[in-house]
């Protein structure tokens, strides 16, 4: 009987390439395989791996780099070891340059919808109207959001001050890409600092983020900070350490 | 390097995960990250390959992470590196994925990968105890209460010595069922053994 449990270093590019190619002893399998059941890291690298040799094989693989895999020694550690410590002085000496798109990306969650929430906490039934307000946050929980605006735009014509429809609105803009729109909705609610302030807050400076204004993304964000707590407080402030 | 290290440069190499890491958290110097982080960083690469199928998205990935480690470590308590590692990569090739697909967003994740069970194996107490008490009896016992795919699969593997490959060969599950059959097999042999060693120590 083969040891079940036994405490394995994680793989070298050596174990996972004599695997691969079939040129380890039958021992030596049997270990690689038995440390991959207990380390998901090294079982997806394998995979990975693997794939890449199949890709390089099938020619699908287009890096022009060689396909073999790099084999571990010390000059390739050494080298890469430096660049590595290099880029992270450089990460850590100079300020933050920072891919906007990526960092709006990292951040951003779409909002679900919480008015039947909201409305069951103050007691006051959602309106069964079919009207252009129901219509367009329905529309905006079912993710249509190119019916939300529509709806909520026309509602919003009649009724300008409903911070609620407009947030909703601003919000349904801004999963559609229409950012510049949103950014108008999301400050006209911010700036009445009622209901969805906090919300709007947040989502205005992602979108400050994402369109390069980073000034306006942190002065927003640091209302959100200066509280001590809150529902943004901590991606805030990670944020803000970002920016 | 720091003189309050009792590693010098040279021993670094020899230094675990954990005391790199903590004189990386506590001095700040990207150097102690480096050395950690080349440990597995092809382990990493791998991963980001799985996801993306081309090697200039894995090795930006790769770099990538590197970078959010440098930000995100310092302060944090980290039980595992590789495991909060495997976390952080897992979690970056999904959302970059997404965010290649332009299908959706990436969802608020850093919770998940430091206090999620992202399925590695803690056996230290286990390899333990099997060292100091007799195990046949107890994997006999465990074995019985396997499911009958997992027990097989855990049979031929650890008994008989083979590989992933003469187990599918043999038993026709497909290379993939046989992975998750010992993966799972194994887990639920540690459960069952642990429980075993506790009922044997308060008998």
């Amino acid at each position: 009987m083969k040891p079940i449990f036994q405490e394995h270093q994680c793989l070298s590019e050596g174990n996972i390439e004599g695997y691969l190619s079939n040129r380890l002893s039958l021992e030596e399998r049997h270990r690689v395989e038995n440390h991959m059941l207990d380390c998901p890291l090294c079982s997806d690298a394998v995979d990975g791996y693997d794939l890449l040799r199949a890709d390089s094989k099938s020619g699908k693989e287009t890096e022009k780099k060689p396909v073999r895999m790099r084999v571990l020694n010390w000059r390739f550690f050494s080298a890469a070891a430096a660049v590595i410590i290099l880029l992270a002085a450089v990460v850590w000496i100079y300020p933050k340059q920072y891919d906007t798109d990526q960092l709006f990306a990292s951040y951003y969650a779409s909002y679900n919808s919480d008015l039947d929430i909201r409305f069951r906490q103050t007691g006051i039934e959602a309106s069964p109207a079919d009207t252009p307000l129901t219509r367009g946050l329905q529309a905006y929980a079912a993710q249509d959001y190119s019916r939300s605006i529509s709806q909520l735009e026309e509602f919003l014509q009649a009724n300008p001050n409903h911070l609620v429809s407009r947030f909703y609105l601003a919000l349904a803009q801004m999963e559609e890409g229409r950012e510049a729109e949103a950014i108008k909705n999301f400050s006209t609610v911010q700036m009445a600092r009622q209901e969805y302030w906090e919300e709007s807050s947040w989502y205005l400076a992602l979108l400050y983020v994402k369109s390069n204004q980073p000034e306006q993304a942190r002065e927003l964000l640091n209302t959100l900070i200066s509280p001590g707590s809150g529902r943004y407080y901590e991606q805030a402030k990670d944020l803000t350490s970002k920016l | 390097m720091s003189s309050s290290s009792p590693h010098t440069p040279s021993s670094f190499n020899e230094a675990s995960d954990a005391e790199l890491l903590n004189l990386f958290q506590k001095e700040l110097k990207p150097d102690y990250l480096g050395i950690l982080f080349m440990r597995y960083r092809h382990l990493a690469y791998g991963v980001a390959y799985k996801y993306f199928r081309e090697r200039e998205e894995a090795e930006d990935m790769v770099s990538h992470v590197f970078s959010l480690l440098l930000e995100k470590l310092p302060g944090k308590e980290i039980l595992s590196f590789k495991q909060y590692l495997y976390g952080t990569v897992r979690n970056e090739c999904l959302a970059r994925t997404r965010q290649l697909k332009k299908e959706g967003q990436r969802q608020q994740e850093w919770a998940h990968t430091e206090n999620s069970d992202t399925g590695f194996m803690e056996i230290e107490e286990l390899v333990h105890l099997t060292n100091e008490q007799p195990l046949d009896e107890a994997v006999q016992e465990a074995m019985e209460q396997l499911g009958e795919e997992q027990r097989i699969c855990v049979y031929h593997f650890f008994f008989e010595g083979k590989s992933y490959k003469d187990i599918s060969d043999e038993t026709g599950f497909t290379l993939k069922s046989v992975k998750s059959y010992l993966q799972n097999g194994k887990r639920n042999l540690k459960k069952l053994l642990e429980e075993y060693f506790k009922r044997a120590s308060s008998d």
